[in-house]
């Protein structure tokens, strides 16, 4: 709530190192230091792949994750005056783990495309690049849709299992809303697809 | 988003609140009875259901408050930072008016363990008990509120007056203000959702408190510039209305202020100061129940904490309206309900030293309506011997002529007056022939003895009850109160002068009280020589 003066002590200390650091490298003449391409480069198309994987999961079960608390305190919650809901809005539940289930495929879709390689040309190695960078892109567009469908779909999971507590006639309509919501993940993981299918790092 | 499971239970509670078709049946409710039963099919369920009869309006009050702090209670225990910190601001209120409940109560010498009791459960605080200590607002806080969380909102209000009457009411407002000022910027701090609500309550709350605080002070010493600060500053009025509220001086002047913000034009034009008109009181009262309801329409903020807790509050003093009616009907009802009250009168007999005097009253009604006013109850049957009758108008009339009947035989037979004790148990025979069906008259005989100056003075219920010869006795709607005060009166050994006033005065101001009897009262003092008949004129009423 509030800032702090710890937290802008922290940030003006952050900034004003980097100025510094930039301002050091420019004036001494070493600004060609800062080199954006090497450190492409310089990292391995494995590492790429692999972190496309660590992102494709985690940000999905994350996604699901939040939505899963939002829905479940709010079924929770509703159950206690209206105890007819429990059942009937576990459908939520079920949607918002389907997202987490989207990311876990993916990470296996994706894992199957890695392997070694040993070529030394460098058509070849911009071939693994190229594999490298697809891989990456899949795995950071699956997670992050998913991560946005898993909340958004846990928002109207509560929204609808406090509706129907009051009126029973309510929780079919907002579940077609729900519908529409775990839709845009599936947009996600059908992209994805499209990324990964080409690239195979195989020689 | 965090406080899910809060929110879901707050609105299960929300929708446990009564609807039309509730209050539809609460109101056909005849006896407190009715709606223990009506309440039970609610969501209050049996609450009521360990309670001795007869109900009676204080303790439904009091269960419907508990299941409250209950509910509110519950709610804080499974919220975290920051919704607990919200609700403990919303008990705030509370402790203010706990406070001050404290202060007017010691002022007033009353015990701090009476006091206690009577506080509010949700703005109970430790060193709530410890208030009562304090003469000045200095001393309270520096002695007692000073860790408490009110302790930031006193430092308006130490100055060097004692604790009194009217200080401690400013006391009131200059608390409240400073908290629902904290209040509003402490909602403004969390931003989101939840500050537009609890901005808009708010700031109706401390309007809403301008206003009353001017209208109240109209004719009280409080001055306009001590009035205005005591105006909360949250509010839509600030600062050109709040500016004006101050210069007005009548109500006419408020109503023109109000007209320039088009929501507070609209809440003074549909109220008046007719009868049957709404005050102005009622459409605030109704705009904000409007305002909590509309914010259970959106979600994930706090403010439908808040606006449960006062809706739940409106509910409870509308049960309490309905159960206050029910009372007021059937306490009414009772007058006349039953035979002996159904026309009303009174009559008292009292002895004194060789004389008795016996008086009655002269209303005749029926139940609340009067009828006439010269129907005495007194009749006299011998020399010395009168008889008084009270209850059902046709019965004293039935009884008494049976009764001289019976009394004018005896004497053509015996050739000679009747005795007071004879014609007492004649009497009293005559009522227990008829024990299983019986006349709805009380009856009281006294009597004088000429040659030995020995005084009878006797009284019997419906069927025939035979008394000792007591000094004092009273029969009628207000015998208790007559009796009352002729105990006061009495003293053995009164003369006829010092026996009529006795009698008199505790007849004329007993009836008072009893809205069946008055109207005049008839007294005859019977001595050994002579009797004395008087007619007094009392309340006519």
């Amino acid at each position: 709530m509030g800032t702090s003066y710890l937290t802008i002590g922290g940030l003006g200390a952050s900034v004003g190192l980097l100025i510094y650091a930039g301002l050091t490298y420019m004036l001494t003449n070493y600004g060609f230091r800062f080199d954006i391409g090497w450190f492409l480069l310089a990292i391995s198309p494995y590492q790429w792949a692999l972190v496309g994987i660590a992102l494709a999961v985690s940000l999905s079960v994350l996604g699901a994750a939040l939505g899963i608390f939002a829905t479940g305190v709010s079924i929770l919650g509703g159950g206690v005056k209206a105890p007819r809901i429990r059942t009937k809005n576990l459908i939520s539940i079920i949607m918002c783990e389907a997202v987490a289930i989207y990311g876990l495929i993916m990470g296996i879709v994706i894992s199957g495309s890695i392997s070694s390689f040993s070529a030394t040309r460098i058509e070849d190695l911009a071939l693994k690049y190229r594999a490298g960078y697809k891989l990456f892109g899949a795995g950071l567009s699956v997670g992050l849709c998913n991560l946005f469908c898993g909340v958004c779909v846990g928002l109207v999971g509560s929204g609808a299992a406090l509706a129907d507590a009051q009126n029973s006639s309510l929780f079919v309509r907002i579940l077609i809303i729900e519908i529409f919501a775990s839709a845009i993940g599936l947009f996600g993981l059908i992209v994805s697809i499209l990324q990964s299918s080409g690239s195979n790092m195989a020689d | 988003m965090d406080h899910g499971y809060a929110e879901g239970l707050c609105r299960g509670f929300k929708s446990g609140i009564l609807k039309a078709a509730d209050y539809h049946n609460l109101v056909q409710c005849e006896t407190l009875e009715d709606l223990r039963l009506h309440l039970q099919s609610t969501d209050y369920g049996n609450f009521l259901a360990n309670e001795a009869t007869p109900l009676t309006v204080n303790i439904i009050d009091d269960r419907l408050r508990e299941k409250l702090v209950q509910e509110f209670l519950h709610l804080r225990n499974v919220s975290y930072q920051p919704l607990s910190t919200f609700m403990d601001y919303i008990t705030y209120g509370y402790m203010i008016d706990n406070i001050v409940l404290l202060i007017t109560g010691t002022l007033n010498q009353r015990a701090i363990n009476d006091l206690l009791p009577r506080c509010h459960p949700l703005g109970t605080f430790e060193q709530l008990g410890g208030i009562t200590i304090a003469d000045t607002p200095a001393q309270l806080y520096t002695a007692v509120l000073v860790d408490t969380p009110l302790g930031p909102y006193f430092k308006d209000c130490i100055s060097e007056h004692d604790l009194d009457e009217l200080n401690v009411e400013i006391i009131r407002s200059t608390l409240y203000k400073a908290y629902i000022e904290d209040f509003y910027n402490y909602c403004k701090e969390i931003g989101g959702i939840t500050a537009e609500v609890m901005c808009d309550i708010l700031a109706f709350e401390a309007d809403r408190r301008a206003f009353m605080i001017t209208i109240n002070a109209f004719g009280t010493a409080l001055t306009q510039d001590e009035r205005f600060k005591l105006y909360p500053t949250c509010g839509y009025l600030n600062p050109d209305g709040l500016q004006e509220l101050r210069r007005t001086d009548s109500y006419e002047g408020v109503r023109d202020v109000a007209a320039r913000y088009p929501v507070y034009k609209s809440l003074f034009d549909g109220s008046g100061t007719n009868l049957g008109d709404k005050t102005i009181e009622d459409k605030f009262f109704e705009h904000e129940v409007k305002l909590n309801m509309n914010a259970f329409l959106r979600q994930f903020h706090f403010g439908i904490f808040f606006s449960y807790l006062k809706l739940k509050e409106q509910e409870i003093r509308n049960i309490i309206w309905i159960a206050e009616c029910i009372s007021q009907k059937h306490r009414a009802r009772n007058m006349g309900d039953d035979m002996m009250s159904y026309n009303g009168g009174v009559a008292l007999a009292m002895k004194g030293k060789e004389c008795v005097a016996i008086a009655c009253d002269k209303r005749y009604g029926v139940q609340n309506r009067t009828i006439a006013t010269n129907f005495t109850k007194i009749f006299q049957y011998g020399d010395y011997c009168f008889v008084s009758f009270c209850g059902l108008a046709t019965d004293v009339q039935t009884v008494s002529e049976r009764l001289r009947f019976r009394v004018n035989l005896y004497e053509l037979r015996e050739q000679r007056k009747i005795k007071p004790i004879v014609l007492y148990n004649m009497l009293t025979n005559l009522l227990y022939e008829r024990r299983f069906g019986p006349y709805f008259v009380f009856s009281l005989v006294i009597g004088l003895d000429p040659k030995t100056g020995e005084t009878f003075v006797y009284d019997s219920d419906n069927i025939g009850a035979i008394s000792d010869n007591v000094n004092l006795a009273t029969v009628g709607t207000a015998s208790d109160y007559i009796f009352g005060l002729g105990e006061l009166f009495f003293k053995p050994n009164m003369n006829a002068d010092e026996l009529f006033e006795a009698t008199s005065q505790s007849l004329l101001n007993g009836v008072d009280r009893d809205s069946a009897s008055g109207w005049g009262v008839l007294v005859y003092v019977v001595e050994r020589n002579k009797v004395t008949v008087r007619e007094l004129k009392g309340r006519q009423d």
